[in-house]
């Protein structure tokens, strides 16, 4: 950006998020539950849209959290090039390096392993896909995109108190929000900090329509007719009469 | 399934000017698997000085019907290499390959998408107040680089191709053959047009 700068050269940036995944008592909690794991886990979490902070209402919290790592541990790991497989390999040795530091960083704080953290195979640069439970605010696992498989799940009491830790971020990418409540799913989806936000969903790029973040997520948009933006310059001609 | 392994520069396939060259490593077996071409700045100034030439020669100015008939083109061409396209990205990145699969017919639905748009983005007329005639143009920007390092295969290059401007594109060092198999489709496009305004190199 800075290069650019020096002879105004536009640019366009879609970079990294800390995307939330909320979930409200309301709501099918079961099926958020089990396709949760995958909207994080999906490329093994190298994704910039990735959920990797999950939030849930209290009272549901509990068994959500026992679905969610039961769904978790079903995901196949292993060879990517067979059709089963659900999570490959990180990708190289440098990057499974740096989100085993976010792991070391979360056991030195005293989060709670839900499950995961380990390595599943001896060749490859594998990561077991991981579930942290007791993440602190202001511990790097809940603050810093990790870009691999790791997840934070934490319950939420208050709603306003809710959006506010949401966005309390320099990202904001994606996100997911799930309710039945009409008017609670456009309160919050308008509250929400985020270029791209689904509801009831975990699908958040269409070919058809804007993609890109707020904040320290990006400048400009890609898909849909929003990115033509980035590519033309617009020209006012007037013509006398 | 080959894998491409040099520069796709000016509608050929070229060493770097500085003959180095990277390996590659398979990250679900940690096993190299090839040598590509490394590129630097000279390689990135001969695609950016080739892609400025194609544009002004007739890219910038081809007619919206026959930039439509080419998005679709190419698009037709992506579907026919998704295997092969999915089986090299899953060979690089680790990316399990039915999702490889998804990703690479993502690719192609954007270049329909793009396409259609070809005859539907307009400008508009503006009434202003002293009178006569108002209206906007938009204009194509020029030559475009895209950096590919956390993209889907392909997907930026679709809009620029759209108001034809010339693509640079630079995929990261752990992706970069995808990219070249699809520059090394048969080229839909009338030949020294799009061939050459499409210029694939992996910088270092």
């Amino acid at each position: 950006m800075e290069l650019a700068s020096r002879d105004l050269k536009r640019i366009s940036l879609e970079l990294g998020g800390k995307s939330p995944n909320i979930v409200f008592a309301d709501a099918d909690w079961q099926r958020a539950a089990e396709t949760s794991p995958m909207s994080v886990f999906a490329n093994t979490g190298q994704d910039c849209c990735a959920r990797s902070r999950v939030f849930v209402e209290r009272s549901v919290c509990e068994p959500f959290v026992e679905k969610f790592v039961a769904a978790t541990k079903m995901l196949l790991v292993g060879d990517p090039t067979k059709p089963e497989t659900q999570l490959g390999p990180l990708v190289s040795a440098a990057q499974r390096g740096t989100v085993e530091e976010f792991l070391a960083d979360a056991r030195q704080r005293g989060s709670k392993f839900a499950c995961g953290g380990g390595r599943p195979r001896a060749k490859g640069y594998y990561l077991e896909p991981t579930v942290l439970l007791d993440v602190r605010k202001d511990d790097r696992c809940w603050r810093e995109e990790i870009f691999g498989p790791v997840v934070c799940i934490t319950p939420f009491d208050d709603e306003a108190q809710m959006i506010r830790d949401v966005n309390a971020s320099p990202y904001g990418l994606s996100g997911s929000l799930w309710t039945n409540d009409l008017r609670r799913a456009l309160r919050v989806a308008k509250a929400v900090e985020s270029g791209v936000l689904s509801v009831n969903s975990h699908s958040s790029v269409h070919a058809e329509a804007p993609f890109g973040g707020f904040k320290q997520s990006g400048i400009g948009r890609d898909l849909g007719m929003a990115a033509m933006d980035g590519y033309t310059e617009l020209k006012n001609v007037y013509v006398a009469e | 399934m080959s894998l491409p392994t040099q520069l796709f520069i000016d509608g050929a396939w070229r060493n770097s000017a500085s003959g180095r060259r990277t390996t590659l490593i398979n990250p679900a077996t940690e096993e190299p698997f090839g040598e590509v071409a490394a590129a630097d700045g000279a390689d990135v100034n001969a695609a950016v000085e080739s892609a400025q030439r194609v544009w002004e020669s007739g890219w910038r100015d081809l007619a919206p019907g026959k930039r439509e008939a080419i998005l679709h083109a190419v698009a037709r061409k992506l579907r026919e290499h998704i295997e092969e396209i999915a089986k090299l990205e899953t060979l690089h990145i680790g990316k399990p390959i039915s999702d490889a699969r998804d990703e690479a017919s993502l690719g192609a639905r954007v270049f329909e998408y793009y396409a259609g748009a070809v005859t539907k983005f307009c400008g508009q007329t503006i009434p202003v107040g002293r009178g006569g005639f108002d209206f906007t143009l938009r204009q194509p920007m020029g030559v475009v680089a895209a950096n590919l390092a956390n993209s889907p295969t392909l997907r930026d290059c679709r809009p620029a191709c759209y108001r034809c401007c010339p693509v640079r594109v630079r995929p990261s060092a752990t992706r970069s053959s995808p990219i070249r198999s699809f520059a090394r489709c048969p080229s839909p496009a009338p030949p020294g047009l799009a061939a050459a305004s499409w210029n694939w190199h992996r910088a270092t």
